[in-house]
Formats: structure tokens, sequence, C-alpha cells
């Protein structure tokens, strides 16, 4: 006798999932069977796109018809933060809902501290979700396989792997007919980080302009591209800024990269819409809820920098857009007033599905904003973390924003009301002292409360070598 | 003659040891079947080396037609653990116009992510069937998909079509400038691009200078592309941006049915 899908969900972890749960971490997991019109999830991640360079967000030198269209018919977030402008960190944050001090992934490689950290794939699993995992990765000492029931597309660079990711999506739609459980999918796309390849094969300028043709086209720069808000701290001086790639580029070169991100945008951006397309054709259309952001952004020139790693808005403030006819209520919202965090997005989930979340994480469900219920409280503020020593805390109230790195003197305090491209550090202004204190007891208090994991010894060495003003990877 | 710039973008290690398949295309005669490789260049290493194939065999229908037969691989990797590493598997039979563009008609693909092992992982299956109107691209699947339309604005072709039209690119079509819709992998639709002709230019080919002939693709959604051909007219390499390319590996030609 086939299981109906409320008979599957009264089994819960109990049945199908329960070799999953054998062979999976030794994490405990209370858990409880989804409600039974719990929704299918897909979580579509992104990797170092910048929130300015979408086109409906007034960027008019990338094509982005896609994501455009999900901001149109959904919800975005303009005040969406990275928990950690580095690839590994972000996804370990947002997989755990927990701050990246605590699941000790302080650096791409460093792996997770703690076997009894739950991740989304185990909570899911074991709840009784389909879980698939496709693509893109990234979490150090966890395994896609040992947290998602199935993960048919492994890892590449993104102009080989998000065709594979976005086809074989459409394949999973259009195969299934087992609806007995609902599936959540995550969508690990890998563009436009090609972007960090593109710089190695290109630290070296040419004599003449390689490509005329769009010689007369190549995009402006932001415009804190030469600007640089000082004093800044000294990983941002000696060590992001300076990196290798970029020492030899004329402003020219640096538009050419430019163009070239937008390139790689474009192309994940088609791929998007090839998934939203295979989901909106099928059975699964209002039954399913669309995330979609960033793990971080580049530098894109801002402040002469690319890559990311630092604590400037270009690289921690992320795109992060909910889609889904079924959840948004009055589509085509901006939500500018609400700081978002990429760990909201686990409780989030749990709070759709019905499951209760694990008992400690950092991130708060998003549903009320989703649904435009004003919630009562919220938080007023938000925190980034990098490479174990920076941290940054953005105010909501007032848009102030400290950026301070441990041992450094040198602090920032940026206005980001009057100055959103954070050309103009505040720091040391005396009119500023009550926002500059504000600020530090915000991130003082955070800290507090947070259950730090020791620090790996890969990572001492990374930090170490970046206080004695060397990168601590050139390829992040 | 000057290095052109695309070859910044190769793998030095590799344009050292790679020799090109002996022969060269008949251009009197189209049945063809070509086979390429894709050379990854991830500069971390963990996905450096060949990272997926290509095959195209093109034969000749009555009426200006052609069908072409594609399979398509792309190898990923789940790190730490190769025996999770899996293929993502396209096959499709095309029915093309004998233009320029090798315009598109019809096809079936079917699409669909194996184990290491080669096994065939079912829930990933996706067949689908595409019929060209004028301006519009008609789609259907096997599954539980509905049917969708997606438009075109210009001519229209895909990445498979330009390489199969590519060696009669220049003694019969005489190209200055091609401006099309590619439809990539027949999935992904990169609107606006145009081919041009880059010109001949010198490569170090396995420690040999060859002459190759060059076409540059551009536009939104793409980085610039270039395809080099030799002397014999066969697509040797497709510089797809700074990591990946995909360089000829086998040539076969049957010079009855023309």
């Amino acid at each position: 006798m086939k299981n109906t899908r409320r008979d599957f969900l009264k089994i819960g972890a109990a049945g199908t999932a329960a070799g999953l749960v054998a062979r999976r971490a030794a994490a405990a997991i209370p858990q409880q069977a989804p409600a039974a019109d719990a929704p299918n999830f897909l979580f579509i991640n992104v990797d170092q796109w910048s929130l300015d360079c979408i086109g409906a967000n007034g960027n008019p030198h990338v094509k982005t018809p896609n994501v455009d269209r999900m901001i149109r018919e959904g919800l975005q977030f303009k005040q969406a933060y990275t928990a950690n402008p580095v690839c590994g960190p972000a996804r370990a944050a947002w997989f755990t809902s927990r701050a990246p001090s605590e699941t000790g992934c302080l650096f791409n490689g460093i792996p997770i501290g703690s076997e009894t950290i739950p991740d989304f794939g185990q909570w899911f699993s074991q709840a009784g979700y389909e879980t698939v995992h496709m693509g893109k990765w990234h979490f150090a000492g966890r395994e896609q396989y040992n947290s998602f029931e199935k993960v048919p597309v492994g890892s590449a660079m993104g102009e080989h792997l998000d065709p594979c990711v976005a086809r074989t999506m459409a394949g999973f739609m259009d195969a299934r007919v087992d609806n007995s459980r609902p599936f959540l999918a995550v969508l690990g796309l890998h563009n436009p980080h090609d972007c960090c390849e593109w710089w190695t094969y290109n630290a070296q300028v040419p004599s003449e302009f390689p490509l005329p043709d769009i010689e007369a086209d190549l995009p402006p720069m932001p415009p804190n591209f030469d600007v640089f808000p000082e004093p800044e701290p000294f990983n941002v001086r000696k060590v992001y800024r300076p990196l290798d790639r970029a020492k030899n580029w004329d402003k020219q070169w640096w538009q050419f990269y430019l163009w070239s991100y937008y390139r790689y945008i474009e192309m994940v951006d088609e791929e998007i819409g090839y998934i939203l397309d295979a989901l909106n054709r099928s059975p699964h259309r209002d039954s399913t809820l669309v995330v979609l952001t960033a793990d971080h952004g580049d530098g894109h020139g801002c402040h002469t920098m690319n890559g990311k790693q630092y604590l400037y808005e270009d690289v921690c403030n992320v795109p992060f857009v909910v889609y889904g006819p079924g959840f948004v209520r009055q589509s085509g919202r901006e939500d500018a007033d609400h700081l978002v965090s990429t760990m909201d997005i686990f409780p989030t989930l749990c709070d759709y599905a019905g499951i209760r979340p694990p008992q400690i994480i950092r991130g708060e469900s998003i549903r009320p904003l989703i649904e435009n219920i004003r919630p009562a409280k919220w938080r007023d503020f938000v925190r980034v973390e990098t490479i174990g020593t920076g941290r940054m805390v953005r105010d909501s109230r007032y848009n102030f924003k400290y950026i301070e790195y441990h041992g450094d003197p040198v602090v920032q305090l940026f206005d980001l009301q009057n100055d959103p491209w954070e050309t103009r550090n505040l720091a040391s202004e005396p009119e500023y002292a009550p926002q500059l204190k504000k600020l530090r007891a915000d991130l003082a208090a955070y800290e507090a409360q947070l259950e730090t994991a020791p620090v790996h010894p890969k990572a001492q060495k990374l930090i170490a070598r970046e206080m004695s003003g060397l990168s601590a990877a050139e390829d992040i | 003659m000057k290095k052109h710039w695309s070859q910044t973008w190769l793998d030095p290690t590799w344009a050292e040891s790679y020799t090109p398949p002996p022969g060269g295309i008949d251009l009197k005669h189209g049945n063809l079947t070509m086979s390429w490789s894709r050379w990854s260049r991830d500069p971390s290493k963990a996905f450096r080396g060949n990272a997926g194939r290509l095959k195209i065999k093109t034969r000749h229908l009555k009426k200006g037609f052609s069908t072409l037969n594609v399979d398509w691989c792309c190898r990923q990797r789940t790190k730490h653990h190769p025996a999770m590493d899996g293929e993502q598997v396209q096959k499709a039979q095309m029915v093309v116009a004998k233009d320029s563009c090798r315009t598109p008609v019809g096809w079936n693909m079917s699409a669909f992510a194996t184990t290491h092992a080669g096994t065939v992982l079912d829930y990933t299956r996706l067949d689908e069937s595409a019929a060209v109107q004028p301006g519009r691209i008609d789609f259907s699947t096997a599954g539980s998909l509905a049917p969708r339309s997606v438009e075109y604005t210009s001519a229209l072709t895909t990445n498979w079509s330009l390489l199969a039209a590519l060696p009669w690119m220049r003694e019969k079509y005489k190209l200055n400038e091609l401006r099309f819709d590619l439809l990539e992998d027949l999935c992904f639709l990169r609107r606006g691009l145009h081919l041009t002709d880059e010109g001949r230019h010198d490569f170090q080919l396995g420690g040999k200078s060859v002459p190759l002939y060059g076409y540059k693709m551009m536009g939104a959604g793409i980085q610039p592309t270039w395809f080099w051909l030799d002397e014999g007219h066969r697509p040797l390499l497709m510089i797809t941006g700074p990591v990946y390319s995909l360089y000829l590996t086998d040539l076969q030609q049957e010079v009855a049915g023309s």
C-alpha cells in the first residue's frame, strides 16, 4: 500500500529516514514531523554576488531579467547580511544558524568544531523531508551526503557546474512522482565566483587592450573606486587591498574586470531563470517557498578592492529574495527596514514546516516579514565577522556601522544613511562618540552570548599570517 | 606574429602537451564525427584536468537539413570523497538547417545525472523535445512539467550547432559577422550574441607553432569565447573563459553521403 503524504509525515523520523539517521553525524536531534501542509523549499545560493550588481537594484550595466522578476514577483530584503564574507564560514553559518566563531569554521577549509551542531540538511532529513543538495557545498568538516539524502551533483567552477545544477533540478521537478513527502532542495550555484579565476589569470595587463570592440562600453567603476575611508584598519591596508592579483591593474583593467564580473552574473541569472521556469511549470509551484541569497559579494572595485573577506558593504550586504506565489504577501515589496541575516534561513524554514528549530540558533524566522506582518520587536543590529579577528555591527535605526579588528587601534564608523558607499570614517569625530559607544556595546552584548568554539590550529596560523600583513589565502 | 591574447587563457602545461589528432576535413563531404574534451584550469587544483567530453555526429539529410547527434558529459566532484563524483549527461538528437547557424529545427534531448559508477539517477531525468517556430521555441517534457515556449529575437543557433557549422564558415559562408541568439546546451538562451572573424594567429601547441584561424563570440551572459580552427578546417579549440576550454580529441569523416 502506498503511503500518503500525511501517513509519511506521521511516521516522520522513525520511518524512511531511520537509515539515514544511523549514518549521520552524532548530532542528537530531537525531532518532530512537519505539519501536514508543510511546504517544499528551494534554497538557491549564489556565490560572490553583490547587492548593487542587479538590474532591478538600479544597475544598468548588467542584465538580470530573472532575478529582477523574482524581485518583482517576490520580496527583496535590502538590508540582508552574510554572517561572514568568505565562502566556507558563510555556508556553515547559514546551514547551522550559528555564528562562525561558534561553528569554528573561521575560513575556507577550517572544519566545523562540533558534531553536535545540527545543520538544516540533517534537521529536515530527520524530520522526514526529501532532502536534495546539488552543486557547491564548501562546508568543511561535514559532507553533503551525510546531511542530505540525495546529492546528484557535486562541485566545479560556475561555468561548468551551474548549467548541470539547473538541468538536474529541472529533471528532479519533471521526474518527481512520489509526492508523499515535501522536499528541501538546496542548489549551490557557483557563479559569479568565476571572477576569482578571472583575476588569477588576468593579473598582468597587456600593452594593448585585447578587446577593442568593448573598450568604449566598459562600465564605470563604483563611486568609491578610488576613495579610501581613512584611517583604515591594518588588514584592509596591508592584507586585503594590495593583493598581488590586482597590484598592476590600471583603471581600464579594473573596468574590464567589472565588465567580466557582470557577464558572470548574467550567466548565472539565466540559469536561475531556467530553474524558476521549471518550478513554475511543475505541480509544486504554489507549494514551494524559494529563497535566493549569496554567501557574500565581491569588492567589484569599491575602495579599489576585489574579492571578499573584509567588512565593507560591497561584500557583506548580500542579495536576499523570497519568492513563491503562495507565500509572499503583497509581491513586489522591498523591505529596506529590517535587518536580515543569512542565519535566518534555518529558523524560517522550520517555521514554515512546523518543525521546532534547534535549541541554540542565532537567526530568527523572517516569516512575519514575508507575510507583511510587522513584528512587534525585531533585531536592531546585525553582526558580521571575518577570519576570527574582524567584526562589524550594523545598526538598523540610525544606519550606522562599526568595524573593528582584534588588536588594531584603528576602528571605523560609517553613517550609511548619508554615506552608503562608505567614504568617510567618522570614528574619530567627537560628535559621533555616542554612536560609536552604542555599537561597541551592542557588539559586546552579542558576543557575550556566543558559545565560541576553540580556534582550530589551522585558523590560528591563518590569523597570525594576516597579523603579519600576509593574505590568509589568495584563492578564497 | 604576435601572440593572440586568448592564449593567456589557455593552460600552458596543457598546451605544451596537446597534440591535435591527425587529419583534416574535406569540405565537400559533410558526415563528420568530432569529439572534444573539456579542460579545466582551476587554480586551486581541486578541479584541474579533464572535466567533460563532447561528441557531435553530423549526418546530412536531403533538402538542406542535417542531423546532429550530441553526447555531452560534465564531470563534477564531491570533495574528499572521490566515490561520490558523478557526471551530468546530455544526449540530444537534433535536426538543423544546413545554413551558417546550423539553425535548429527541432530535437529530442535527455539529461540525467549519474553516479561515479555510471548508474543513472532516475530522479534527475529530464526527457524533453522541442520544435522551433519563427521567433519561438516550444518545449515539452515526458514528465510532469507543463510545456513552455521561449521567444528569440534574431537568428537562432546553439553552441553545438556552431561547432558543427564552423568548418564551413570561412570557405562557404564567407563570414564577416554573424548575429544570433544562442541556446546553450538546448537549455539557456544567451541573447544578442555575435560572431566575428578573428583572423590567423600562431599558437604554441605540443611544442610546435600551429597556425589557427579564429572566430570570436561576444555578448551578454557569456565570457568572450574564441573558436580556433586549423588549416584542415577542424575546430581544434574553443576557449570559453580563463578556466575552461574544449579541445579536439578525435575526428572521423565519411566521404560517402555528403
